[in-house]
């Protein structure tokens, strides 16, 4: 069902997820696990992924938008500050409440398509 | 003059100010037409009015031929204080005052009362009465000329009644209603566009309607009308459309604008009828905001499905496995959002959360599941991995657990923990003899990342002997933070500017 680590070329990344919903989390933690990348978290919350996002070595981030305490705007400017990629997922068609220049960043929707989940990670975190 | 209609000499006055004429008549100004009693008659008898002649005993003495036709009475009826039998008993009164401190002041009068005519109905006329003196001086008496203004009265009436009917509508209305001339001077405003804007007829009346609105408008307007007169291009008027009004305080409002043109005298003038739509907006962008909340959470419940789907197959190791498994699960969430929705997404009754849940394996009459604990509204960011767990705990009760026996029983009690917090056990009693599982299946996996994960609490489940128990701690929101959904957003209203 899953591609098997040695084909996704996500091999070793360390990727950190931050979602609410336990069983999206737990899906993506799967899919992501199967491609052979590390996950950092899951986080639920703005205060775990914030604490996350500070402390680990990371090569990116997938980030839902609204999570349990607000949104992960602060995560993500934690994230640019460390230079470190990452794109956002999101249950709404257009998001509210972050700024525009993160507006430009990827966002995929849900529900998430694994090829293209698969596709964004590689282009957004693998760096050659 | 006399009052004598008996062949003395009378002397008209032909214009009416008999103590003028006395003088000017002492001076030798001879403007004076002396009649025989017979020519009075025929000029009092053709003239179109009707008049009347009183004596010093202040009893009348003469009636003319419109008098009488218009009576149909005789001479002899009316004469002395005949005529008041005809005069409405309502107005009599007034009348005869008016007439008798009138003469006794030998002042002129007029007055209106209503007279019977020959027919019966009774007509108002309007009386004029003038005192007369002789040529050398003396009073003596008086003279009256009566028209029927029945129909300019009626006419009057019904005007003044119309009029106060519209007054009555324009200060009655629900919606404000401003009158402006060609330069947009207010002429009128009523008590709704007052309290709208704020502002009193006093102060707002004869300025120009620009006040009532932020710029740009406020600069605008002279323009927009000026536009509309030479171009004839409307931009609202017999359109109409939403603006922003600005009361006296400068606050601005949402508004519907619609405005007509009238021609009054041959000026032209503009209505309009504006309305305060500040809660049809709220509730606009209420609803978009609704819409946007239910998408997501269609995406994100899809989203729970195709993992679930996902994580059920790779517990499961044949399809007939998987169907149950995945069904009860998926149902377990429908069944959450359904009570959800019918709660408007303020939350359900913890009471009712259980017994959905554990309705299917309640068997009729019997009392194997009871659910005990205090009045608890669950949110709805709650009540779904809530039911989840739930549902997760019951049909493993089903299939290997109490509920699996005939006699199996479960309680669930829930109690207030400090500070939101609640506490919620969950006891199997009754059924087979309980063996710990060599390994940790997806569907306690499920229990301790719902309660742990999305619920922020924690979560025990052990498998004593006796029967499993399992005990969740998390935190209940109160009620005001208990649904996004009931929070309205404070993003500002956008609205489209304009005007004529």
């Amino acid at each position: 069902m899953f591609d098997t680590a040695p084909s996704s070329g996500l091999s070793g990344l360390r990727i950190l997820l931050v979602e609410d919903n336990f069983l999206i989390a737990a899906y993506l933690k799967r899919l992501l696990v199967a491609w052979g990348a590390e996950v950092i978290g899951p986080a639920p919350s703005v205060e775990e992924g914030h604490q996350l996002a500070e402390r680990e070595a990371l090569n990116g981030a997938i980030l839902d938008i609204n999570i349990i305490g607000g949104n992960s705007v602060a995560i993500a400017q934690r994230l640019e500050a460390r230079d470190t990629p990452y794109f956002f997922i999101t249950g709404y068609g257009s998001p509210q409440g972050i700024p525009e220049t993160m507006k430009r960043r990827t966002r995929l929707k849900k529900p998430i398509d694994e090829a293209a989940l698969q596709a964004v990670i590689r282009n957004e975190f693998v760096r050659n | 003059l006399t009052r004598h209609a008996s062949g003395v000499e009378v002397i008209i006055n032909v214009m009416g100010h008999s103590r003028t004429e006395h003088a000017l008549a002492a001076e030798g100004v001879t403007n004076q037409v002396t009649l025989s009693d017979q020519q009075f008659r025929l000029m009092a008898d053709c003239a179109p009015v009707l008049l009347w002649l009183s004596g010093l005993d202040k009893g009348c003495t003469f009636f003319n031929k419109g008098w009488l036709e218009f009576t149909g009475r005789t001479m002899e009826q009316e004469l002395g204080t005949g005529w008041a039998e005809g005069v409405h008993p309502d107005d009599l009164p007034k009348c005869l005052e008016t007439y008798l401190s009138c003469f006794d002041a030998r002042k002129s009068f007029q007055m209106e009362y209503r007279l019977r005519r020959h027919d019966g109905v009774y007509r108002w006329i309007i009386d004029h009465g003038t005192p007369v003196f002789a040529d050398d001086g003396p009073f003596q008496g008086f003279i009256g000329s009566c028209v029927d203004i029945t129909d300019r009265k009626l006419a009057e009436q019904s005007l003044a009644a119309s009029q106060a009917r519209l007054r009555a509508i324009v200060e009655t209305a629900v919606d404000g209603i401003i009158t402006i001339d060609a330069r947009g001077t207010v002429h009128t405003i009523n008590p709704a566009a007052e309290r709208l804007f704020g502002v009193s007829a006093a102060e707002i009346v004869g300025r120009n309607v620009n006040v009532l609105m932020p710029e740009p408008d406020r600069s605008q307007h002279d323009q927009y009308i000026r536009n509309y007169l030479t171009t004839g291009v409307a931009r609202i008027i017999g359109i109409g459309r939403e603006v922003v009004g600005r009361r006296s305080d400068g606050s601005t409002f949402p508004m519907d604008l619609a405005v007509s043109e009238m021609r009054i005298d041959g000026e032209r003038m503009f209505t309009g009828i504006v309305r305060d739509i500040t809660d049809r907006k709220r509730a606009e962008q209420r609803q978009v905001f609704m819409m946007q909340e239910l998408d997501h959470r269609v995406k994100n419940n899809l989203a729970a499905v195709l993992s679930i789907a996902e994580q059920t197959m790779s517990a499961t190791t044949s399809l007939d496995q998987f169907r149950t498994a995945f069904t009860g699960r998926i149902t377990a969430l429908a069944h959450a959002h359904s009570a959800l929705a019918a709660s408007k997404w303020e939350g359900i009754e913890m009471s009712e959360l259980v017994h959905l849940t554990l309705e299917p394996y309640e068997r009729r009459g019997s009392k194997r599941v009871h659910a005990e604990g205090p009045a608890l509204r669950i949110p709805p960011e709650v009540a779904s991995p809530l039911c989840m767990a739930l549902h997760e705990l019951a049909t493993n009760a089903a299939k290997y657990g109490s509920l699996s026996a005939p006699q199996g029983r479960v309680e669930v009690r829930w109690t207030w923990l400090q500070d939101d917090g609640v506490r919620l056990q969950w006891q199997e009693s009754g059924g087979p003899s309980v063996v710990t599982p060599q390994h940790r299946g997806f569907g306690t996996e499920l229990i301790e990342g719902l309660i742990s994960y999305e619920l922020g609490g924690r979560s025990t489940i052990e498998y004593d002997p006796h029967g499993v128990t399992c005990e969740m701690a998390f935190a209940v929101p109160g009620p005001t933070s208990a649904s996004r959904l009931a929070q309205a957003p404070a993003a500002a209203i956008a609205l489209v500017k304009g005007g004529f």
